[in-house]
């Protein structure tokens, strides 16, 4: 069983986010406990009994308790760990797990350590909290793998920052649904998940088409899932020639299929400036846009401003 | 719960307090139509009174894009919904906009906050409506800076008559704000332990930090946002209006009262801030030539932000003659029209009256104005405009001239003699 350091700012948050749905009694010896230690002058001794006092009233609320049980849950990889920290998450996007090395040589050697990052409201609702914690986990458990055979670092595309950020963001969609597939055959998903994941991959790998109905079945359904095999799906189709904007050269998610429909004073605009491109290339979102801002029927009416 | 007058609303409401009044109430008018959101006003505030740890996050006074942006994030529309909520259909303004000072714009039908709080709520928590915003909301001050409104269900482009005059179909504007030291204050009523106080001398509300044990029921029951909680001292902190330039003693005034740090800073001028002498029955008492009293219950072209959450706020505004009339209706209530209409056609003396902004950083408690030459006659709008080079002269609590003012604006014209003199 591994020892889980709460972050203090969070353990008083969710308890004074937690007080209001205490039975009243329970809630009223709280305040009263807790109003007690505003009368403490010296603001070093004051600051001791308020940590004290959130560690006694964070058991006695069962947060702990929460946390412990689903963090145990993964007691397989716990040993594998230096420690586990649950700091405090602003925003739901940064709310998450992720293995950091010790600061200490001493502590190296005993394994990484686990941070979870969690908004104070969500240690409140268990349901929601079984849910984040048990798919975050998940991915700490694909980390400490061997199988596996994680690495930090993805594979270098040629592309420059916005090919490097395509790449993550589709590891990331392949990874979440391997995980996801895993955790529902173990009896902990739903079919709201399924569906939110499938639309997901399918914004991520629009360039599939649909064969990414089933690639996305395939790495759902996927039990020993590698870092290796992820990478290399996620990079495949950053490297395929339709994923770079042949005007512009930019990598893109996928071309405009508005291109069918170009107007021909805007595809003859494009030619003059690039004389090798052909409308059967396509072109991305964003040089169509600027073209048809620019030469289109339209552009009459608002580039008055 | 008491019954009290509300003057903005021109109906008795419920408070959890029987009335008392101040003598003097602090108030100000701040003028939209000039704002520039150079935000001088919010780092003015952060700079004296914000700055230390455990407040990283707090802006007593702030600035925010109209209508998406908000500090904390969403607080008009997530009030203006638990009211409708509470009341549906039913947060409407009827009756006759009064010519005395009580009812000036109807009668307000609805619900205040008080009121909601009490129909709707479990009695532990029923005096106010309100909610406790989220770490996210608090965390981006300046969120939707500049973002227009388009065109209603089309994305991603231009409206393309959106700069239609008199209204426009794209627009945004900005909106100052601080705490409006209200005379019925929410943070007051919700405060379980009294720690919140409304001076007499001045109606400005203030938090005894000794008194408060971070319950933050000021927190979630401020429908403006200003009471903010800071975590290191475990205590709820708000504006304090810089009582000492208020009264006068701080080191900087010399014994004679000043406006705050966020008024002095504005270099839009859109700022006035001033003390009004209050009725016994909590109106504003007659007072023909305090510059607030005439913006706002003479001229009335000054407004207050929300009256329909029913603290009675005592910071107005002269509405954006720019934006959409249903929203600013909604915002600053059914005087909108009419305050848009006297703005943008001045009589003769407000326009004597607008030029009192920002030419000193003391407290204006009365004006005069000494007739000058016609200097300009037209037409605007379809209407015959003359202008007056009037002379406007501001007084202070003592009664002796603080400045005076022309409404023609003296022109500088630099020297040749040195490239950079004026």
């Amino acid at each position: 069983m591994i020892a889980l350091a709460i972050a203090p700012d969070l353990m008083e948050e969710a308890l004074l986010l937690a007080e209001p749905g205490a039975e009243r009694d329970r809630a009223a010896a709280f305040r009263r406990e807790r109003n007690a230690i505003y009368d403490l002058r010296d603001p070093e001794a004051r600051d001791a009994q308020f940590h004290a006092f959130n560690l006694r009233w964070f058991a006695r609320f069962g947060l702990q308790t929460r946390v412990e049980e689903i963090v145990n849950e993964r007691a397989g990889f716990t040993t594998r760990l230096c420690g586990a920290r649950i700091v405090r998450a602003i925003t739901r996007a940064e709310e998450g797990a992720d293995l950091v090395d010790p600061a200490s040589r001493a502590q190296k050697t005993a394994g990484p350590l686990l941070v979870l990052r969690l908004r104070p409201q969500s240690l409140l609702d268990r349901g929601a909290l079984q849910a984040l914690l048990r798919h975050e986990l998940m991915h700490v458990a694909d980390m400490l793998d061997p199988a596996f055979g994680y690495e930090r670092a993805l594979p270098a595309s040629d592309g420059g920052p916005s090919a490097d950020n395509l790449l993550r963001d589709r590891y990331r969609v392949v990874w979440d649904a391997t995980i996801d597939g895993r955790l529902d055959r173990a009896g902990y998903g739903s079919p709201a998940v399924r569906d939110a994941r499938a639309r997901e991959f399918g914004a991520a790998f629009a360039m599939l088409g649909e064969a990414g109905r089933t690639s996305f079945d395939a790495w759902w359904n996927e039990d020993r899932p590698t870092h290796a095999a992820m990478a290399a799906f996620a990079a495949g189709p950053v490297h395929a020639a339709a994923s770079r904007c042949p005007v512009c050269r930019f990598p893109v998610a996928s071309l405009d299929d508005r291109v069918r429909a170009i107007e021909p004073p805007v595809a003859a605009a494009i030619r003059e400036e690039n004389p090798s491109w052909r409308s059967e290339q396509g072109l991305c979102s964003q040089c169509l846009d600027l073209y048809e801002a620019r030469y289109g029927t339209a552009s009459d009416r608002v580039c008055h401003y | 719960m008491a019954t009290v007058k509300n003057w903005q609303l021109g109906r008795d409401m419920e408070y959890p307090y029987d009335a008392r009044y101040p003598s003097r109430q602090f108030a100000f008018v701040f003028n939209i139509n000039r704002c520039i959101a150079c935000q001088s006003c919010t780092m003015a505030c952060k700079s004296t009174w914000t700055f230390n740890k455990g407040q990283e996050h707090m802006w007593w006074a702030n600035v925010e894009t109209k209508p998406y942006g908000g500090y904390p994030k969403w607080w008009d529309a997530k009030i203006l919904e638990r009211l409708e909520d509470a009341n549906p259909g039913g947060q409407v303004w009827g009756g006759t906009p009064a010519d005395g000072r009580f009812g000036p714009y109807g009668k307000f039908d609805g619900q205040t906050i008080f009121e909601a709080g009490a129909k709707t709520l479990t009695p532990d928590s029923a005096r106010v409506l309100g909610y406790l915003p989220t770490d996210e909301e608090w965390n981006a001050p300046n969120i939707y800076e500049d973002n227009p409104v388009g065109k209603k269900g089309v994305r991603n482009k231009l409206d393309e008559t959106g700069e239609q005059l008199p209204v426009h179909n794209t627009w945004f504007f900005y909106l100052a704000r601080i705490c409006n030291h209200c005379s019925y204050p929410a943070c007051l009523a919700a405060c379980p332990r009294k720690a919140i106080y409304k001076r007499p001398e001045d109606g400005i509300v203030l938090l005894d930090q000794s008194e408060c044990r971070g319950y933050r029921k000021c927190v979630e029951a401020c429908p403006y946002k200003k009471s903010m909680y800071r975590g290191n001292t475990r205590t709820s902190e708000k504006c304090i209006a810089c009582y000492p330039r208020v009264e006068g003693t701080d080191p900087e005034s010399e014994g004679i009262p000043m406006e705050t740090r966020c008024m002095s800073a504005c270099i839009g001028q859109i700022r006035m801030q001033g003390l009004v002498n209050v009725a016994e029955d909590g109106t504003w008492a007659e007072d023909r030539h305090h510059p607030l009293y005439y913006l706002v219950h003479v001229a009335k072209v000054a407004l207050p932000l929300y009256p329909q959450f029913g603290t009675q706020p005592n910071g107005y505004y002269i509405p954006p003659r720019w934006v959409s009339r249903p929203y600013l209706r909604q915002m600053f209530g059914p005087g909108v029209d009419k305050a848009i209409e006297n703005y943008v056609n001045p009589s003769r003396e407000l326009l004597a009256v607008l030029q009192l902004f920002r030419r000193s950083n003391r407290i204006i408690f009365k004006y005069d104005i000494k007739e000058g030459p016609k200097i300009y006659e037209g037409m605007l709008h379809g209407r015959k405009v003359e202008l007056y080079n009037d002379t406007v002269i501001a007084f202070g609590k003592d009664g002796r001239e603080l400045f005076r003012t022309t409404v023609e604006e003296p022109v500088h014209v630099r020297s040749n003699a040195h490239a950079n003199s004026i």
